[in-house]
């Protein structure tokens, strides 16, 4: 590797700019040279010459990108946490506002479970009616109980 | 070490108040100064040790350059001193005036400086 080579690469490991390099590189290649003089003993080794110049962070594209992406991330995760914790409460007592508000199966129900609230509330009037001996006006309901052996 | 050889510790101290210095006679490009300074005893003045020098004096703002162009070659960088850059070297030299004086006073009458 050539001296400008190796002042390059110690220059890009320092955080210099691309346009720094090359003003170094053109003042580097613009000194003239004595006799023996050779670059290295003008200016030191490249490692050496490339210490004189401050060491910058630098800050490329991709790693702009990168951490763009992981603040965003990180964000997007705070807030998914804050909303489950805080929000998720009011949002599970809304969540059905139309279902009827949950009743013990009556005692001739035993265990059987039914579809949905409405059904088994029919179901009950049903049983009831029918117990009483007055005409009950869940006949579809009333067929239902006879086929599946619900007694009251 | 030579006598005649300024000390490494003055020499680094003073470096930049000289390059200000023979700034503020006129623009010059590197190798001129580095000839320069070789002259006024600075022997171990060099590129490597100029350059980052004046690229410093340039971010702050002490220093100007332009790449003067001949017919041939890569060109010459000539730095010239800007009006703060004048401020300050006269800043310096009022500050190196008064270290040299206070070397002196004690130095010339140690006595004096202890008591």
């Amino acid at each position: 590797m050539t001296y400008e080579q190796q002042l390059t690469f110690q220059l890009r490991l320092r955080g210099q700019s691309e346009n720094e390099i090359a003003e170094v590189l053109r003042e580097v290649r613009a000194h003239p040279l004595a006799g023996e003089e050779s670059m290295e003993s003008v200016f030191g080794t490249a490692v050496t010459y490339s210490e004189s110049f401050e060491k910058k962070k630098r800050r490329t594209l991709g790693s702009a990108i990168v951490t763009i992406a992981v603040l965003v991330a990180v964000v997007c995760f705070i807030a998914y946490v804050v909303v489950r914790l805080l929000g998720l409460g009011c949002l599970r007592r809304n969540r059905h506002p139309h279902r009827l508000p949950h009743r013990p199966p009556p005692p001739g129900l035993g265990t059987r479970r039914h579809r949905s609230d409405v059904a088994t509330i029919s179901i009950e009037n049903a049983v009831v009616a029918r117990k009483r001996r007055v005409p009950s006006h869940y006949c579809t309901v009333d067929a239902a109980i006879e086929t599946r052996g619900i007694t009251g | 070490m030579d006598p005649e050889q300024l000390h490494p510790d003055v020499v680094r101290a003073a470096m930049p108040m000289a390059v200000l210095a023979l700034l503020a006679e006129g623009p010059a490009h590197g190798y001129l100064l580095v000839e320069r300074l070789r002259q006024l005893g600075f022997t171990r003045a060099q590129g490597g040790t100029l350059y980052p020098l004046l690229k410093r004096f340039e971010e702050a703002s002490l220093v100007t350059h332009e790449w003067l162009h001949d017919e041939t070659g890569p060109g010459r960088k000539q730095f010239a001193l800007t009006p703060a850059g004048r401020r300050e070297l006269t800043s310096q030299h009022v500050a190196w005036s008064r270290v040299t004086d206070l070397l002196n006073d004690l130095i010339t009458s140690p006595e004096k400086g202890t008591s």
